[in-house]
């Protein structure tokens, strides 16, 4: 609903990752491979990271668990 | 919008060809390793067919080869006529240190390329012979070991500037 366009970025970095993660293992680079993985986590948590945070700030405020 | 469309693509387009020119390197040196082979072949057969002294010699061999490798061989064979008084192995050193870092060459390559100028003009027809078949046999070998690491890194290169092309374009827009 809000923003989907984050979505669908979401979803190529995730095939993006995948595909990497491919072609890295095949040629032999496990360690490279892992290393892209893990950069595609962070690349994806640093763009959800504020979501999620006002996710919680609207849930404390909703059930005004302070 | 269209700008975004414009700018993706030329990200991606710039990303895939870098990849390309970094695999460029590995092309590279399989072609001059065989391109030295060849230099050497000539000069063996010059030296054991004619007794042409060292700086014709050279001219002669590098005008004869493609344009990196001769390069080297003419410079010597400049340096060498114009008399200053350097020995020859101190000459060859000196000239692979200059040139040999921009060609695509590893260190291990240029290392044995190198040994050659301890033994031309130094001793006679039949050692100086042996000494470039032996140079030769190390260089072929090096020779194998590019052209299979030229096959495992060459797709492997491009396929990762494509890909990250992508992905940078994806993270920008």
């Amino acid at each position: 609903m809000i923003n989907v366009d984050l979505i669908f970025k979401i979803a190529a970095i995730g095939i993006i990752v995948s595909v990497l993660n491919m072609v890295l293992n095949k040629a032999g680079r496990e360690e490279q491979a892992m290393m892209t993985t893990l950069v595609g986590i962070i690349v994806v948590l640093m763009m959800v990271i504020n979501l999620v945070s006002e996710l919680f700030e609207t849930v404390k405020a909703m059930f005004q668990l302070y | 919008m269209l700008i975004k469309v414009i700018s993706s693509i030329v990200i991606i387009i710039s990303f895939t060809l870098i990849g390309g020119i970094h695999a460029n390197t590995y092309s590279n040196r399989t072609k001059l390793l065989s391109q030295l082979l060849i230099s050497l072949q000539m000069l063996e057969t010059e030296i054991s067919y004619s007794a042409t002294p060292l700086p014709i010699l050279l001219s002669n061999i590098g005008k004869k080869s493609k344009e990196d490798i001769g390069s080297i061989f003419l410079k010597a064979s400049e340096i060498l006529s114009k008399k200053e008084g350097y020995t020859f192995s101190y000459l060859w050193s000196m000239i692979l240190d200059s040139e040999g870092m921009a060609l695509d060459l590893y260190p291990e390559d240029l290392e044995i390329f190198k040994q050659l100028g301890n033994n031309l003009g130094a001793t006679d027809i039949n050692n100086q012979i042996k000494h470039i078949r032996l140079i030769m046999e190390e260089l072929r070998r090096n020779h194998e070991d590019a052209i299979i690491a030229e096959k495992r890194n060459v797709k492997l290169y491009k396929q990762l500037g494509l890909l990250a092309g992508f992905a940078i374009a994806i993270v920008l827009f």
